[in-house]
Order: structure tokens, then sequence, then C-alpha cells
């Protein structure tokens, strides 16, 4: 469970709140990653398996105590 | 006490005390001009003196005469004005390192440090420098995270001994592998999660999320990979071990980034022989992708899989190790590389595992993509870190923009860190972590001081934290025997009753009926643009009692987070379509501030508008629903031997926020009681014969044949070296005794009462006022008052 996650009703809306400070920065496209070479010694999987798709609800962890 | 080799050994039993000493400034050996020379350390404790009990920290101080070389003088060499290319040398912060040694043998480290002054007289030939030991390190402002998550789960989110690990840790002062990448910067590798398990789940990046029951886990040093490490002592009901999460520091985005996951396990601890770390993506709605990264050591297996909710998943297994992973027994080191790079809204993983096992091989995985069709990613962030583990585990880490595996090297972290701290058990469970204030090294003193704990950095420059457990069980043998024969030049005793504390009282903040409730809310006042592969910082003012929260989810079209989030859309206008997978969302703590940064990991231009159009950027803060009760634990035998012959002497600790726990709380009240309830002989500062091995906290044996028919085991709690030009050395230890002298017996005595017997009659009585006064005329004829005549004063 989280802050994120709770399932209380929705917040109270308390007012708008201005930032401090506000940065924008521009960027670029990262660069193309080399493909690393492979590792002498690296072994190839011996196995494979596959699962079903597991339920579309985040699992609960248990509740608190 | 510092080993030594033969030869000092044998000088020291030969009572052969002409120094020797190496001084090293800025690497520079300038043991030739040393003129003088002294070292000073102690605990800074606040204890009674008589009490067999010490706590408080130690800095080392070390004073230095140094006289000039080739025709110049000392302060022409080494004065502030002095040439660079000789005076710094001894500037401020310069390194310095003394060594000491007696009758030839190898010289024992006796102080590590830096300079703090230096002093030229002009006209002499004498440069007067001080410096102090490694907790100048430690002069950094000391910071804490504050998770809520102890208040949310009601259970320890971290110990003190985790806290002091974590000062240590920003001072460069480590006692396990540091974080691969714990700075920010743009477009560089970060790290998202870093979880020691030194005595906690605290992190100072990323966030503790679920955290497990107490009961089913323990921490131990005994056989941990570095320093400490949680060992599972039962296993949830439907679980595979004991099962505990973090937020990201950075909700990274899928498909896009590189995640590296690891952690070191030890296989001969625990309830089982498997341990698993999970990587759980947050997609559209409720769905959820995980990758994880699984050892079994029964099995001899090492599988790599990726999992959704819509799609079959997949795994890849790694067998071929299954020999190396069945007989070795002891600390493995795991971790697994998730390529999710991809130009699309989906990605096939390209997934590569790493081990090293106790032995030192490495076994590595070819990098591997997901069967198409099967493990399939869309687009997402990473939510949640999840650890389950039925071995002892240490150093959870995950780390973002590597640009491959680590290698072999990097990996193990060599050449990355040295270890220069040892803990000890962890103490004092925390639900809340207290603010703290001052530097690293002052947050250090006040937790041992709150613990009864010591803090010192000894002569080889090793951080050393001991418990209060050192002094609940009295030591039996010496590291080292002094005499007044031959050893021990002057000896006072005193006693004093001061010192004895029967009646201990420790306070203690309940936090266990604290939870937790919303505080300010920010919803931000713009729709703000995210520039394509840029980013947009924002800080919001942030209460100091609030505690930390992650960063915020990024929300959907079918969901709406109701706590921290946000929302991106291509388009400035309300209606236009979520998008999920193309922003990272770093969040950090300053004074006074949270900070967002949300990073555009595409080419499109975003907005941060809700599906209504409004500002989307939502911060929900959260603090304790209230203050902590503060409650006692008292520690006291009625009618005890103690009460008897010294009376109820109470010892109140101070009240802080270290102590959260009552049986804690009791832990430490009894301790100062097992250590108060006799007052023990205080020796003073007693001068002896300088041996360079002595070390704060040892144990040393006290004879004294001659005076006091003393024989008895002491702690060292002060040491004090002096050499002069001549080299003579003077040492002067300052002690504490290890028990007092037993319960007294008084016998043959017959103490007298705290009030005096009443004093014989000395009032008239009415037989003499009738002697003296045979008729009532004749007392009448006296005139006295009724005092007078009864006190028979002038009548």
């Amino acid at each position: 469970m989280s802050e994120q996650r709770s399932t209380a009703p929705e917040y109270p809306d308390r007012g708008h709140s201005t930032p401090m400070t506000v940065v924008v920065e521009p960027g670029t496209p990262p660069p193309p990653v080399t493909p690393a070479q492979p590792e002498p010694g690296a072994a190839e999987p011996t196995a494979s398996t596959v699962t079903p798709p597991y339920g579309t609800e985040i699992p609960k962890e248990g509740e608190p105590v | 006490m510092q080993p030594a080799d033969d030869t000092t050994k044998a000088a020291l039993a030969a009572g052969e005390r002409t120094a020797t000493h190496t001084t090293r400034l800025g690497g520079r050996d300038v043991s030739a001009q040393v003129q003088s020379w002294q070292v000073e350390r102690s605990y800074a404790t606040d204890l009674p003196e008589a009490m067999r009990a010490f706590a408080g920290s130690s800095a080392a101080q070390f004073q230095l005469q140094l006289s000039g070389t080739g025709g110049k003088s000392s302060p022409e060499l080494y004065s502030p004005w002095a040439q660079r290319a000789s005076g710094d040398a001894a500037r401020p912060g310069q390194s310095v390192v003394h060594e000491a040694g007696v009758g030839g043998g190898g010289a024992l480290p006796a102080f590590r440090g830096t300079l703090r002054n230096r002093s030229a007289a002009s006209g002499s030939d004498t440069v007067e420098l001080s410096a102090l030991d490694g907790a100048e390190r430690l002069r950094g402002p000391a910071q804490l995270p504050r998770p809520y998550t102890g208040l949310w789960w009601r259970r320890p989110v971290a110990t003190a001994t985790w806290c002091v690990d974590e000062l240590l840790r920003q001072a460069g002062i480590y006692s396990s592998p540091p974080p691969r990448a714990p700075e920010f910067q743009p477009d560089q590798p970060l790290s998202l999660v870093h979880a020691t398990l030194h005595g906690g789940f605290a992190t100072p990046y990323g966030m503790p999320e679920d955290l497990p029951d107490p009961s089913h886990y323990t921490w131990t040093r005994s056989g941990a990979p570095h320093e400490m490490a949680l060992v599972p002592r039962g296993t949830p009901p439907g679980g595979k071990g004991v099962t505990m999460s973090w937020f990201p520091r950075s909700r990274v985005t899928c498909p896009g980034s590189r995640l590296f996951a690891e952690v070191w396990v030890n296989t001969a601890l625990g309830t089982g022989d498997t341990a698993r770390i999970e990587l759980e993506l947050n997609r559209s709605g409720t769905a959820t992708g995980t990758l994880f990264v699984e050892v079994d050591f029964v099995a001899g297996t090492v599988t790599v899989g990726s999992e959704n909710s819509a799609t079959p998943g997949g795994t890849w297994v790694w067998s071929q190790w299954g020999a190396a992973m069945k007989a070795q027994r002891g600390v493995w080191h795991f971790g697994a590389f998730f390529d999710l790079t991809a130009s699309g809204s989906t990605v096939q993983p390209i997934v590569h595992p790493r081990l090293t096992a106790p032995d030192g091989t490495h076994f590595v995985g070819t990098a591997t993509p997901m069967t198409p069709g099967f493990g399939q990613q869309v687009s997402s962030e990473l939510r949640k870190v999840r650890l389950v583990t039925s071995m002892a585990a240490e150093g959870l880490q995950v780390t973002a923009g590597l640009p491959a595996i680590p290698t072999a090297e990097e990996f193990a972290h060599t050449g990355a860190w040295t270890k220069t701290a040892t803990l000890d058990d962890p103490i004092l469970p925390l639900m809340v972590i207290p603010k703290v204030s001052g530097s690293q090294w002052e947050a250090i003193t006040q937790i041992a001081k709150a613990s009864l704990s010591t803090a010192e950095i000894d002569e080889r420059g090793m951080f050393r934290w001991r418990n209060f457990t050192r002094f609940a069980t009295v030591p039996t043998s010496p590291d080292l025997t002094l005499t007044t024969v031959r050893d021990i030049a002057s000896l006072t005793l005193t006693e004093e009753i001061d010192a004895c504390r029967n009646y201990c009282v420790q306070p203690f903040k309940d936090w266990s009926t604290v939870g937790i409730v919303e505080g300010a809310v920010v919803n931000d006042t713009e729709i703000r643009e995210i520039p394509p592969y840029g980013s947009l910082t924002v800080s919001y003012t942030f209460a100091e009692e609030e505690l930390d929260i992650g960063p915020p989810d990024t929300d959907d079209d079918s969901v709406h987070t109701y706590g921290s989030s946000f929302r991106v859309a291509t388009f400035f206008a309300g209606g236009a379509f979520a998008v999920k997978g193309a922003v990272d969302a770093l969040i950090r703590r300053e004074e006074g501030y949270v900070v967002l940064r949300l990073t555009n990991r595409t080419s499109r231009r975003l907005y941060t508008i809700t599906r209504d159009g409004k500002p989307s950027i939502r911060i929900v803060s959260l603090k304790p629903s209230r203050e902590p009760v503060e409650r006692q634990s008292v520690s006291y035998r009625p009618g005890s031997a103690s009460e008897r012959f010294y009376g109820r002497q109470e010892f109140y600790a101070e009240a802080d926020e270290w102590v959260q726990d009552s049986r804690a709380a009791q832990q430490l009240a009894n301790a100062m009681r097992a250590a108060g309830e006799y007052p023990v002989p205080v020796m003073g500062d007693v001068q002896v014969l300088y041996d360079p091995r002595v070390q704060l906290g040892d144990v040393v044996r006290i004879q004294d044949s001659g005076g006091a028919a003393l024989d008895t085991l002491a702690w060292v709690v002060g040491i004090s070296t002096t050499a002069g030009g001549d080299g003579g050395v003077q040492q002067t230890l300052s002690l504490r005794g290890t028990r007092s002298n037993g319960v007294p017996t008084d016998a043959g005595l017959t103490p007298d009462g705290p009030v005096a017997p009443p004093p014989p009659d000395l009032f008239a009585s009415y037989a003499s006022v009738s002697t003296a006064y045979p008729t009532l005329a004749a007392l009448l004829a006296a005139r006295g008052t009724w005092r007078e005549v009864k006190e028979n004063t002038g009548v």
C-alpha cells in the first residue's frame, strides 16, 4: 500500500500551489548505444519456460498490523 | 590492543621504553624533524565517572612540534607564508600519519588524520601543528531519510545502527559497497534503490514501501557478506521468503531504460535456498509488468524472466552453474541486467545474469532476448523493487542507465571502495527516523550517548561502533597487565556514592499508536511543457514535519491515482490522451523543499495536463497523525543490597527521539542499573610505562601490591601519550573499573542511624518541681513562667 495507491476517497482540493522554482531544460536524443561485445565465457541459457498472464490487479502484499 | 611483532613484545616485556616514531605529512617523511609529539584520545562520556559504563564518541588529537632541515628554519619551511613547495606539507587539511614503537620493533599506528592548524613563531626553529583524526571527515551536514513506511506498517523501518552507517556513508566511510551512481547527473547512470540492510530497510536512494513482520527476520553480523545482513527466520504463509519492497528514487520508463539489479546473499544462513529480485512496472490502469531474477541453490538454477498481466510471460534458465551453486555454501553475489531500450511502445527485454561464487569464480550469461511473443513489456514506469529471500541478504541495489552489464571487476566494486567502518549488533528499532541537525559527527555522537554506545576512529583510521552490550558482561581476562612494581608510576583510588544508580529510568517515544495523515496538498498552478528529451524541474515548499514521499505516479485515462501523481499528454488541450512510459519522475528533498524533475524520454513535446485540461502535477505530503506518547521504562529491584547499603539512587536518562521501543528502553535501563548498582573505584589518571599497543576500550589489569592492595580489571577510556625531545615517552591512561569491590558486609560494624537518638530527659519532672516548691504559694512566689519551671531555667 502506498500514498500513491490509497483507496481513500479523493483528497479535498486545498487550493493551488505555485512552485518556488521552475526550470525547463532542453535535451537531445540519447546517443545510440553500441552493443557490448559478448563476454568470454558467457553462457547461453539452458532452458526457457512460459508463464501465463497473471491477474490484472496489483498484487497485495498483506495488510499492515 | 593492537597486535605487535615479537621484537616489540620482547622489548615491552623487558621494560624497554626507548621510543621510535615515524611521522608523515602529506605522505612526506618528516620523522627526523619531530621535536615532540602528543596523541590524546578519550571518550566524551556523560556518564558519572565511577559508573561501570561509558558512552559517547572519541576524536583523537595529535600535536606535533617540527624543526627545520637543510639549513632552513622550520617557519621558513612550514609557516602559512612559506613556499608552497615545502609549506603545503603542513597546510590545514593535509594528511598526517604517525606511528610509534619501542625497542627497535615495528612501529604501530598511533594516529591518522588531517591537520587542523599550524603556528610558526618567527625567530625560532619550531612550528607547532595540531591535527584531528578521521572524525574530521564527518563534518558534513547530517541528513537522514524520514520515510513514512514505519508508521504505515507500524513496524520498525530502521535502527539507530542503520542511521550511524548511513551518516558514515555520506562521509565516504563505508562498511559495505557504496551505491554505484549516487549523484544525479543528466543522462548518466543513477542509483534508484540502495538498501544496505544494515539493521534497517530505509534507504538514502529510494524509499521502503513494504516492510516484513519483525517476527520473520533478524539481523546478523556473523556470516554477513560485508557487515550486516537480514536473516529470514520465518516464512509468511504462502510465501517463498521474507518480502520487502522499495519505491525507486526515480520512476524510470519502459521502454527506454536499462536496469541492473543485484544483491549479496549467504546461502549458509536463513530458512531456505532461494532469493528473488523483482522490478514491478506500472502500466495503464491496474495492469503491471514484472522483471525478475531468481536464484535457487537447491535446484542450482538462475532464472531471469519477464512477466505481465496481459500476455504470456517468458523466462530463461541458466543451470550450467548448478554444480558450483550446490557445492559452495557461503556468500554469493548475483544480479541481472535488463535492457528495455526500444524505439516503439513495446519491448522484448534482453536479459543476462551475473554471479560471483564464494571462491571468487564469476559466472555470466549471454545477453538473451525474450522469445518473441513471450515476456513482452509495454509502456510503463518502474514502480517498485521487491526482494523475496529465504537466505541472508545484504546490499540490494538497482541502478539505471548503465550502458551494459558491469564487468566482473565492476560487479565486485573492485577499487570503488575500501571497508573503513565496523558496526555492532543493531539496536534501538525506529518507526520514525528522528530529525538530525549539525554535522554527521555530532549526530553520531548524539546517537552514541542515547544508546550507551561508543564511536571512535582507531589508530588505523577505521571507524568502530560498539553497543552498550560491551559492558553487559564483566570481562574476566585482561588485554594487558599493569603493576605498580614496574608499570605504574602513580595510582590514586577513590570511591564515591554519586556513581551509585540503582533506580534507572529510560524515557522513550511510543509511536505504536501513531498513524499517518495527509499534510499539505500541492496542486500545480500551470500546465507546463516538457521539451523533447528535455526536463522540467519544479520545487515546492515542504514542511519539516512532513515525511518523505516517493516519486509521483504517472496517471493514465483509465485510473486516477489519488495520491501524488501527474499526467502528461502530447497536446495542450483538454481531452488529449494520456501518455504512459514517456517521463522519468525523480523526486528529492532539499532544505524546506521537495524537488520534482520530470524528464521526457521521447521526441514529442509533452504537457502536464489532466483530461479536463487542468494542471496535472499533484504532490500529497504525509505526516504523523499526532505526536508520540512519552513513556518510561524503569529498572529497579526493591530491597536490593545496593538500596540497603547506599539508599535509593536515581538515574534519569535524557529523553530523546532515538529510543522508540519499550523493550529497547528496558534494555538500556537494565544496562544502566547493572553498571551503576554498586560504585566502582575511580582510578583517575594512571601514569604507566609507555605501551604503544594500548587502545581505547581495552581491558587492563591493575595490580597494586604495595599500596592499595588492588588487583582488578579496568577499561581504558582515555589515553594520552607525550614524547619529548629527549626521546622519553609518558603515557597516561584514564580507566573505568569493570566491577565493584563486591557487596558491602559491614562485618563487626554497627552503623549509626541517620538521626541521633533522643537526648536524655532534661526537663523538670512533677516530683522535682514539687520538691523545689512544696506549696503552690512557693511556686507562685518564684514568679516563673511555665517554660522556666518546665525547663528548670532561672527559677
